[in-house]
């Protein structure tokens, strides 16, 4: 795990440990190297005062040339605990004129310095010893030189015992550090800790009434008020938008139910209005086909009485004979025929309504239709309105789909027609016919260059019986509703977009499965 | 001047102590004399106010120390003053003398001499036999071929002289209270 990962108790744990350890190595190597250099001066020190003692001691025997009282004087210094050696010579002489050693192989000679009047006076260190070289004076005479050497291995030994002291010391406080900085880090992380898991706990939970405990009144502390001030925000925040949205909840409940309702009573009424338009139009065509048949009865009963009148017509007195035949020859007939046509345009109405309402109440069968192929079928059926009319028409490459043939052909039958229908005579009309592939769906189009629809009658024209503002030309005016409800039937959409004097654009889709 | 002669008389003193032959002995045991005396110089204490400005060595009598012997000491300088010798011809006149050297020759007048040197605070050194047993306060003895001496404590305390404790270390014998001499 590297460093950067680590908890911030362990991070503190080990900063704490190791600035605890690199303080007590550092100050233990000045302490020692310290140690090392006062020590050593200190030797050299002590040294210098034995040397001093030593020559204020010998120096009458080397005035009498009083070698055995010198050496007697050189043995005291066997109570030296270091002293390795002690040898004292006159001016420029290579034999000692007195000597110590403490022991037997110690002995060293210094005959060699002393001949060749090296400088006097510093102790020189070596690794092992230290040696020291002191003039011997006597009332301002210097009467020889005295040469001490010290060994330098209780040095050594007091300091590596003070390095096993601070090894010691250092193992005891580089644990005693761990464990204050691993307590000290715990206590110190302890309020960060649970505000990290007070804050997972929340997100995990989604629970904004839970709070971080506040320990102490520091920067930890100051956060975990942010961060409880903070909760207490969201909170309120989430308990308005659950208030809102139980609200809306409800509300959509109610709406859908009303809705659900009004869909029931609508499909129901629309049921009925289905059954009851049907109804409507089959029992009403018997009373009509009785009054188209009494009629054309009444007007051969009329042809009769005619015939009877001319036989009788001497008999008649004139002023009234003309009366009588303008009422025969105009009036009746006349008023048969508005009879007449008002039992057609009935008929056709009836039909319309039969047609319509038979959409939705017949079976569908489905199957793959050409629809090039009805088109083309289409347009000879109209041949003879559209070369009333002038029309050219364009029929683009059509795919083939799915769908009833029957209801197929019938809305390319209606907008076809209405194409030539409501073709401008001002000048010679021009339809195209075409389909693009919409990927799931395919959106047919018959384009003409007709009169057009205004904006505000577009809405209108597939509604049941109602028609353009265009009443010039005939229409029963069930046509575009049949067609509506007949793509709508086939699972498509029709729309329009038109413009006076323009032309229009009627567009269907017909899903592809 | 001064130091560089006593460093001609320690080397002296080494050709004495180490390889010296008969012959230099015979020569030099007069040097070796006067420098013990000049020596013993330096570890006397005499009565305040005695010494002023030199230590004044007096020789009495027909003395063994040279011309080269005394003048090799002569000048040099113990406990801060210079030391300067005197060539006495009256014994009975130790006046302005510190140290008197008394030759064998004045044997017969010792009493009277030594009577009069510790009323004037006089250190007497000799070299004659049983000069120390005899109340004279250092005695030059040759022992084992070499330089010795002895000191008589009574005789130096009579005159109203310390001797350093030092110079008594080397001491072949020291008279005291203890081991008085015998007479």
């Amino acid at each position: 795990m590297s460093f950067r990962n680590n908890s911030i108790a362990r991070k503190l744990t080990f900063i704490i440990t190791v600035t605890a350890i690199a303080v007590l190595i550092v100050s233990s190597i000045v302490l020692v190297v310290n140690q090392f250099y006062s020590s050593r001066i200190a030797i050299a020190h002590e040294l210098n005062s034995l040397a001093g003692v030593s020559g204020f001691a010998v120096a009458p025997a080397m005035l009498f040339d009083d070698h055995p009282a010198a050496q007697k004087t050189l043995q005291a210094l066997k109570t030296q605990p270091d002293l390795l050696a002690a040898e004292l010579y006159l001016n420029n002489a290579d034999t000692p004129f007195a000597m110590f050693a403490a022991h037997e192989n110690t002995g060293a000679s210094f005959a060699r310095h002393n001949a060749g009047q090296e400088p006097c006076g510093k102790a020189v260190f070596t690794r092992q010893q230290v040696t020291l070289c002191s003039q011997v004076a006597m009332d301002g005479d210097i009467l020889g030189r005295l040469y001490l050497q010290t060994d330098l291995s209780r040095l050594y030994q007091e300091l590596i015992r003070l390095l096993a002291i601070f090894a010691g010391v250092l193992s005891i406080v580089s644990l005693l550090a761990f464990f204050a900085a691993h307590r000290l880090g715990t206590l110190l992380t302890r309020p960060i800790r649970h505000l990290a898991d007070t804050a997972t706990l929340i997100s995990h939970d989604k629970n904004y009434a839970l709070r971080a405990k506040k320990y102490e009144d520091d920067e930890v502390g100051q956060l975990t008020e942010s961060f409880n001030a903070m909760l207490e925000q969201i909170q309120r925040r989430d308990e308005t938008i659950n208030a809102h949205s139980r609200e809306l909840e409800l509300l959509v409940e109610q709406r859908t139910r009303s809705l659900s309702e009004t869909v029931q009573q609508l499909s129901e009424s629309n049921e009925e209005l289905k059954d009851f338009s049907y109804i409507v139009s089959h029992d009403l065509r018997a009373p009509m086909i009785n009054v188209q048949g009494f009629v054309n009865e009444l007007g051969l009963s009329l042809k009769d009485l005619r015939k009877d009148l001319d036989s009788v017509m001497e008999l008649i007195p004139e002023q009234k004979k003309a009366a009588l035949l303008e009422i025969l020859d105009d009036d009746i007939p006349t008023s048969t025929r508005f009879i007449t046509g008002g039992v057609v345009k009935m008929n056709q109405l009836l039909t319309g309504i039969l047609k319509v309402s038979r959409v939705g109440r017949q079976e569908l069968n489905i199957s793959t239709v050409d629809t090039q192929r009805l088109v083309k079928d289409n347009l000879e059926a109209i041949k003879y309105q559209s070369d009333q009319a002038r029309a050219e028409f364009q029929v683009n490459p059509l795919p083939q789909v799915q769908a009833d043939p029957y209801l197929l052909a019938q809305i390319f039958a209606n907008l076809l027609s209405n194409a030539v229908k409501y073709s401008d005579p001002k000048r010679p009309g021009k339809i195209v016919i075409g389909a693009d592939d919409q990927g799931d769906h395919f959106r047919f189009f018959v384009k003409d260059n007709g009169l057009g629809i205004s904006e505000k009658d577009q809405t209108k024209i597939f509604e049941m019986f109602r028609r353009g503002s265009n009443h010039a030309v005939e229409g029963e005016g069930v046509g575009l509703n049949y067609v509506k409800l007949a793509i709508k039937r086939l699972g498509g959409t029709i729309s329009v977009e038109s413009a006076v004097g323009q032309g229009s654009v009627f567009s269907f889709t017909l899903p592809k499965g | 001047m001064t130091l560089r002669s006593g460093l001609a008389l320690v080397v002296l003193w080494a050709l004495a102590a180490g390889s010296a032959s008969a012959d230099d002995k015979d020569i030099h045991e007069d040097e070796v004399k006067a420098a013990f005396v000049y020596n013993f110089a330096k570890f006397v204490e005499w009565p305040s106010g005695k010494i002023n400005e030199s230590i004044n060595l007096c020789i009495l009598g027909e003395s063994p120390l040279g011309f080269s012997a005394l003048k090799a000491i002569d000048g040099r300088t113990a406990q801060d003053k210079q030391l300067v010798t005197k060539l006495l011809n009256k014994s009975t006149d130790l006046k302005g003398c510190h140290i008197v050297f008394v030759a064998a020759s004045e044997r017969n007048k010792m009493a009277q001499l030594l009577k009069i040197a510790h009323q004037q605070h006089v250190l007497t050194v000799s070299d004659m036999g049983g000069f120390a047993q005899a109340g004279g306060a250092i005695e030059l003895v040759e022992a084992d071929e070499k330089m010795r001496f002895e000191i008589n404590l009574l005789a130096a305390k009579e005159a109203g002289l310390v001797i350093s404790s030092r110079l008594l270390s080397l001491s072949l014998a020291v008279y005291d209270e203890n081991n008085r001499p015998k007479q």
